[in-house]
């Protein structure tokens, strides 16, 4: 059911910005086909292989450890934890979420995995090595991930309440 | 209006149909399917496979469909005047639209970040690029549209959102503390 009301709201908001380019900039409908394109080729060839990735090492993962480290009721424990996982945890969307479905099943608590995926999504290390330090600097890469450091456990904390 | 970014997906990598980051996955996925195969047998990797199709099956069209999505944000999104409403002077405004600005800004980061160098080069501050990126990072729309919901269902993307949505702010409000040291 998710899925499909997933699919019908993006493609209705497709379908609204295409009548709204169509209107004010007709060549937006080029360059949207192009970077839709390029994403698709980006990620087509990898998905399949991580989804098979994520699915064996989550029945691969010991579930006793997992629910008694960051299980339900492991309280802020469980979140630092968790939150240290999430930025230490390579790759992109394609595996951080099918993952945290792993680690869900095998008795992750919530709080815990709202800690992990903001860790993960603020500090991705691989992701600032690519694109943030040759970009923007090292000064502010560094600081700006300083300033992270307390997010995921606040998010996690404001979850388990 | 500006062109949008141009978009490299593989980006310093050499020209290759199979490049490093795909390499990563397929051994990844080779390893571990090996590794189950043998800890628990060979019905167990079938069921997993099976399993893994059936959410390839499921999260494919959305992704599919978010993809276009995301084709039309960078096309339509006016890169000039995003720089301009969050640039020098912008105060508790420029806060909140930095929060609105990375909530739309398309999830890859082959879009944020260029945006980001966009805004430096405008004149913005640390603290303005912090929530700007907070935003991005943790209340993406596109994120959460394409994999969050479609692999963790509703409940718990609601209850993220909700724990995560003064986090932005919180992150703005170290950043001014220590802009100085930053330079801007």
């Amino acid at each position: 059911m998710t899925f499909i009301a997933a699919f019908v709201v993006v493609a209705s908001v497709v379908g609204g910005l295409a009548v709204f380019a169509s209107a004010r900039r007709p060549e937006a409908h080029r360059e949207a086909r192009g970077a839709a394109l390029g994403y698709l080729k980006s990620i087509a060839p990898r998905l399949p292989f991580a989804l098979v990735a994520a699915e064996c090492l989550g029945r691969l993962l010991p579930a006793d450890i997992v629910s008694g480290w960051i299980g339900t009721g492991s309280g802020m424990a469980g979140v630092l934890i968790a939150s240290v996982v999430g930025a230490g945890l390579p790759g992109g969307p394609m595996l951080a979420f099918p993952m945290a479905i792993a680690l869900q099943r095998a008795g992750a608590g919530p709080e815990a995995l709202v800690a992990l995926i903001t860790a993960w999504s603020l500090i991705a290390v691989h992701r600032s090595m690519m694109f943030e330090i040759p970009l923007l600097g090292g000064r502010f890469t560094a600081w700006r991930i300083a300033l992270c450091v307390p997010l995921p456990l606040i998010a996690g904390g404001l979850a388990g309440l | 209006m500006t062109q949008p970014p141009s978009f490299d997906p593989h980006q310093g990598e050499p020209n290759r149909r199979i490049t490093r980051t795909t390499t990563f996955f397929i051994v990844l996925a080779a390893a571990s399917a090996g590794l189950l195969a043998w800890r628990d047998g060979i019905p167990e990797l079938r069921e997993a496979l099976l399993h893994a199709g059936e959410l390839f099956l499921y999260v494919a069209p959305v992704i599919g469909a978010a993809l276009v999505l995301g084709g039309y944000i960078q096309a339509l999104l006016p890169h000039d005047k995003v720089a301009h409403w969050l640039g020098p002077g912008s105060g508790l405004r420029g806060y909140g639209l930095a929060m609105l600005g990375g909530i739309v800004t398309p999830a890859g980061p082959f879009a944020v970040f260029p945006i980001l160098v966009g805004l430096r080069a405008a004149g913005a501050g640390f603290p303005v690029c912090v929530v700007y990126i907070t935003a991005w990072a943790t209340l993406g729309l596109q994120r959460i549209v394409v994999w969050e919901l479609p692999f963790l269902g509703f409940d718990f993307v609601s209850l993220r959102v909700l724990a995560s949505l003064p986090l932005p702010i919180v992150a703005g409000l170290l950043a001014a503390s220590i802009s100085r040291r930053v330079g801007r």
